[in-house]
């Protein structure tokens, strides 16, 4: 029994709301960001908003068109689909590796290859790896059993590390460490043992330290960030730079982290802080008009968002997550379909990962990634992937039953185990 | 199950979220006010600190001697200077980001470039220097030296080390370049972008040899500046480590009033002006000096010198002896101040002539005779001797012992070989030994040394110069302090100034000005509006004759002791009233034998350059960190001047020192009018007063009366008053002496 296509359920309506809001939400702060010192926006930033708010319209109908196949039709070509997203991360190994860059269809950016060049937009097949590596995952999880052993868990955890390799060559290190919560969260869901789980989060805490040693300088730098906040531990370095070379923060970086690599988070926080209670306003305060803070449309948007709305902006942004998750989780629990729960669970996660580790960053409780705020941050790609991910979510809703409880006497063979449930 | 680790998973996100709350929060409304600020600073744009110029300084005339002038100095930043580690890899990382040259070089590549670069720059900046590469590195290294000196300073103080702010400033390396210069510094130069060509000032020094000791120079700030800086707690006046400062003479001494305010500028991104202050230049310092004169003076002097035996250097001071102006300071041999910092080596390794010391005001030596007058003047006014008491000389004090305390008389090639029973003026004309041993007998070395010290013996003049010496006034305290108590004879050797005594050039001519006032005063060096203070000197009138008459007849009497020499022709219509004095003199050693041991086991060698024993041990442990050595064998190796003085006497430093008195068409003076000039002359190893200093001096008032004119004004011009003298590049002192009247 399925419901009308459109007919959207009332999770489904809360999480299209609430991703309504973010989008116009992050258009007003793109649109406000770069703004010249005379005052009156830069045609860049209306340009940018455009730009965003085209590819919100595009996303719109792509979604509809999801909607229309529904989840269910995709998921049963996941490998395929999981399979296209890997070969698309190919050039970008090629261009690293063997120096070809398509013709300048693979450009560097900062060090890294990341997109495909394309007439009017650049691609991120990472972005979209996310999705069919959950659409994948929630396929291969849906009927098993076998990854409540320990040997049953590692076929999907290999089936994680391809991609994230791939991404990690590139480098993207931000998308890598994406999967992981995504990978957690779906298998904790679908029932694999606590002690697996756990088993595994402790290796890989053991190994961290040595993965640290491995990291690049700007790498290591960015994860130390979070404590080099610390104006005493920044002086302890200085004082002291033999003791604390494992941190690969040296003497004179210690010194000038202000001006430096942590120019960047100094200026989040301040952006964020003193945008107060109720904010600058729409185009107004330091950080709006100057052009301080980079990144600011883009990554950092929260910070813009913080500085122009205040900590009631943050809230609403927050609010809005808490209710796409809220519905998510509710959506997960009530499908009686398993590759659906699954599939929803894991863009909970998605999404929910990326906010945390994006806020995170932006208030300096986490490393500093290249990671986009769902939905908010500017950026083709993301946005696509976020909204195809909820939109599958708001499909997976819509596959629901109409009670919440069992009729009576009728009983039904389609799905799983769904006596359980309800 | 599935219900459950939703709820968990859901409980984990809640707990994440409260996190970020709580944290938003802590930001957002606990420390709103903290990060406003921070966005408040943010807006800020750097403090611009405006340069100031230094204050000129002008002669008494007017003409300016010292100015700032615009030039452009090439900078270098300090990293590149001192070759720091971490600059490096910062500029290599920037070049390879750039890709400053050329794209696709490794990291390696572009960093050995760079030190290529690095090498080139130092070739290219040779090009506008004059001293030649070596030179340059010196001075890079000379930078660096300083800077780390601060920072150590700094240290100390705060207890940690930490780097200041000239590590990340940029330093003038190559300075004093011409507008021409310049263009072609910045096309060879713009390659490299650790090198700015920046408009800067240089300090011009325009009077020539003759002015450099009185006016000085500046140099580079030190750690020391730093620390003793007058207007340390003033932000806008206080030392920056690329800053210039007074190091010596009159830069030095008014560097209060010649340093100007830096101007500031604050402001922000939103147009706020938060503060703003325009440079304050500094005061113009006017000295009492005559250029012309001095110029003129120092000319003479040099030519006087030249034809003297044994005579490298000298000193002739001229002052007002109304007001105490000193209208010139001729310290010969001097340098030039133009090019002072690039011969600085050889000028302080000339030991012979040292050309750096400053021997108007900074080396003091027995005044010898020229103490006399003072010494009668003092046995009158303390009632010992009267104007009518005589001492017989014999030729000796004693008559049974010859050899001992005798009078110049015996041993000169004079006939007498004794002066025969004297009063005080005649003593004072003949310079009579045996008349002052016992009037100094008489007096005693307490009542001697109270009277030179009323004379202004033993203290500075008041000039306020660093280099300022303030000669010896042998009190009882001072001989017990060197451990040589006065004895009995003590009082005989002072009253004819050997001995302890000593004075300086300076000193010497502010004595004359007393005798020829009866008052002392400071001298004064720099023009103020406020007279300086006065001291009546006591005695009558009549006791004051006896030495003014005296000194009137070792010049005009025929048998007085410079009468051939100093004795100036009556149609000038002035007279000198002068005092001759041969100080006995020990040839100053030039080097020094240090016998050593090292490794290889004793040696010795010789320490050129050095005047002192301690100047030779500092020297040699600069080169021989290592040996032992024993202090007491150190020898003297050379002294100037070698051979002994004709006639086997002992060599002897010239002094002459006189005032103008006005005098009729018959030569006589004209007591009741105070004169106007009153100076010293003093040739070292000159040999005597009268003949060597007392012919200079003849030529001295041959150059004052045509510089100062018939009235001897210190302010009397013969030229037209020219206006443009500030653009004159010329030296206006040439153009006073060829009109002449």
């Amino acid at each position: 029994m399925r419901r009308p296509v459109y007919d959207l359920t009332q999770p489904g309506w809360a999480i299209a709301i609430s991703i309504t809001i973010l989008v116009l939400i992050g258009l007003a702060a793109i649109c406000a960001s770069n703004t010249v010192p005379v005052g009156g926006r830069n045609v860049a930033s209306v340009v940018m908003a455009g730009k965003q708010a085209g590819v919100a319209v595009a996303c719109l109908v792509l979604s509809a068109v999801i909607l229309r196949i529904g989840y269910m039709r995709l998921a049963r070509h996941a490998y395929i689909l999981f399979g296209v997203c890997l070969v698309l991360l190919l050039p970008m190994i090629i261009a690293k590796y063997l120096g070809f860059s398509f013709g300048g269809l693979v450009p560097e950016s900062r060090g890294a290859y990341r997109s495909i060049r394309l007439p009017g937009f650049a691609l991120q097949p990472s972005e979209f790896m996310k999705v069919s590596y959950i659409l994948a995952m929630a396929w291969y999880l849906r009927f098993r059993k076998n990854y409540r052993t320990l040997d049953g868990l590692m076929p999907p955890i290999l089936f994680s590390i391809i991609p994230m390799v791939l991404i990690l060559f590139e480098p993207d290190l931000g998308t890598v460490l994406l999967f992981i919560p995504v990978l957690f969260g779906m298998l904790f869901v679908a029932g694999a043992r606590i002690k697996h789980l756990g088993g595994i989060i402790l290796i890989g805490l053991v190994v961290a330290p040595f993965t640290f040693m491995k990291l690049h300088a700007y790498q290591k730098s960015r994860i130390m960030a979070v404590a080099l906040q610390s104006k005493t531990f920044r002086d302890k370095i200085e004082a002291n730079p033999e003791k604390y070379a494992f941190t690969g923060v040296g003497k004179r970086e210690a010194r000038e982290w202000e001006v430096s690599s942590g120019m960047q988070l100094v200026r989040s926080k301040a952006a964020l802080g003193s945008g107060g209670f109720i904010g600058q306003g729409w185009g107004k305060g330091t950080y709006v008009e100057y052009n301080f803070l980079p990144d600011r449309h883009n990554d950092f948007v929260f910070a813009i968002v913080g500085h122009q709305w205040g900590l009631l902006g943050c809230l609403v942004v927050l609010g809005c997550y808490v209710v796409i998750v809220v519905a998510g989780v509710e959506i997960a629990s009530v499908t009686p379909e398993p590759c659906g729960r699954l599939l929803a669970m894991g863009v909970v996660c998605l999404i929910a990962a990326q906010t945390v580790i994006n806020v995170g960053m932006t208030v300096g409780l986490m490393p500093i990634t290249g990671m986009t705020l769902p939905f908010v941050s500017y950026g083709g790609s993301s946005l696509l992937t976020n909204f195809v991910a909820a939109t599958l979510l708001i499909s997976v809703s819509q596959n629901r039953p109409f009670t919440l409880a069992r009729k009576p006497f009728e009983w039904s063979d389609r799905g799983g185990d769904r006596s359980q449930l309800i | 199950m599935f219900e459950q680790r939703l709820k968990i998973l859901l409980a984990m996100m809640g707990f994440a979220l409260a996190i970020l709350v709580v944290r938003l929060i802590d930001m957002q409304v606990v420390h709103a006010r903290m990060y406003e600020e921070q966005a408040d600073r943010a807006l800020l744009l750097r403090p611009k600190t405006l340069p100031t110029v230094r204050g000129s300084i002008l002669d008494r005339a007017g003409k300016l001697l010292v100015s700032d002038e615009p030039c452009w100095d090439i900078k270098v930043h300090y990293g590149i200077l001192s070759d720091d580690k971490d600059y490096h890899d910062a500029m290599v990382k920037r070049l390879k980001r750039n890709n400053a040259y050329g794209k696709k070089l490794s990291i390696e590549d572009v960093e050995a470039r760079f030190n290529d670069e690095v090498d080139r720059m130092w070739e290219d900046l040779a090009t506008f220097f004059e001293g030649g590469p070596d030179e340059l590195h010196e001075r890079a290294r000379g930078i660096c030296d300083r800077i780390q000196a601060i920072r150590d300073d700094v240290a100390k103080r705060r207890g940690f080390s930490a780097p200041v702010r000239e590590e990340r400033m940029s330093h003038a390396v190559v300075e004093g370049l011409t507008d021409q210069q310049q263009v072609d510094a910045r096309a060879v130069l713009s390659a490299y972008p650790w090198v700015d060509v920046e408009d800067s000032t240089k300090r011009v020094y325009r009077g020539g040899p003759a002015m450099a000791h009185v006016l000085g120079q500046v140099v580079p700030v030190t750690a020391d500046h730093l620390q003793s800086d007058i207007f340390a707690d003033d932000r806008l006046r206080s030392l920056t480590g690329t800053d210039r400062i007074g190091g010596s003479g009159i830069e030095y001494a008014m560097e209060g009033r010649l340093r100007g305010a830096r101007g500031e500028f604050h402001g922000n991104r939103a147009g706020d002006v938060l503060t703003s202050s325009p440079p304050v230049p500094g005061e113009d310092v006017h000295v009492t000096i005559r250029s012309d004169l001095q110029t003129r003076l120092y000319e003479m002097f040099g030519e006087e010198i030249a034809s003297l035996p044994y005579s490298l250097s000298g000193s002739i001071v001229v002052l007002d002896p109304r007001n105490r102006d000193c209208l010139a300071m001729v310290s010969y041999p001097s340098y030039d101040p133009q090019t002072f910092r690039e011969h600085y080596n050889e000028l302080r390794d000339d030991t012979r002539r040292n050309p750096l010391a400053f021997r108007a005001v900074a080396r003091q030596y027995a005044p010898g005779s020229i103490v006399k007058p003072l010494v009668c003047l003092a046995g009158l006014i303390s009632g010992k001797i009267t104007t009518a008491t005589t001492f017989d000389c014999q030729g000796a004090l004693f008559p049974s012992k010859p050899d001992s305390w005798r009078c110049w008389a015996a041993a000169g090639s004079s006939a007498r070989k004794q002066h025969g029973p004297l009063v005080a003026w005649e003593a004072i004309k003949y310079s009579c030994n045996i008349f002052m041993y016992n009037t100094g007998q008489l007096l005693g070395a307490n009542t001697l040394t109270n009277y030179f010290d009323m004379f202004g013996l033993g203290k500075e003049s008041g000039t306020c110069l660093r280099e300022e010496v303030s000669g010896i006034n042998p009190t009882a305290n001072f001989m017990d302090s060197i451990g040589h108590p006065l004895t009995p004879g003590s009082a005989r050797l002072f009253a004819i100034g050997q001995a302890e005594v000593a004075v300086t050039p300076i000193q010497a001519a502010n004595l004359m000005a007393s005798y020829a006032t009866t008052e002392y005063r400071h001298v004064s060096l720099v023009r103020q509006k406020a007279d300086s203070p006065v001291w009546e000197l006591p005695g009558e009138a009549a006791y004051w004759q006896v030495i003014r008459r005296g000194m009137f007849g070792v010049v005009n009497d025929t048998d007085g002791t410079a009468y051939t020499q100093a004795r100036i022709p009556v149609e000038t219509g002035y007279v000198l009233i002068g005092k001759t004095g041969s100080a006995e003199a020990t040839p100053a050693p030039v080097s020094y034998k240090i016998p050593f041991e090292d490794v290889d086991g004793s040696q010795q060698v010789e320490i050129k350059y050095a005047n002192t024993k301690s100047d030779a041990i500092d020297f040699f442990l600069d080169d021989h960190p290592d040996a032992t050595f024993d202090p007491r064998s150190i020898d003297v190796a050379e002294r100037w001047p070698a051979s002994p003085a004709e006639h086997g006497r002992k060599h002897s430093h010239a002094w002459f020192v006189a005032y103008m008195q006005k005098a009729d068409a018959t030569g006589q003076p004209l007591w009741n009018q105070t004169p106007h000039i009153a100076f010293s002359v003093m040739v070292e190893f000159g040999g005597s007063g009268g003949r060597v200093s007392g012919a200079i001096s003849q030529k001295v008032a041959d150059v004052l009366l045509e510089i100062l004119g018939p009235d001897l004004d210190p302010d009397y011009s013969n030229a037209a008053p020219d206006k443009n003298l500030v653009d004159d590049e010329d030296h206006v002192a040439d153009s006073g002496t060829e009109v002449a009247p």
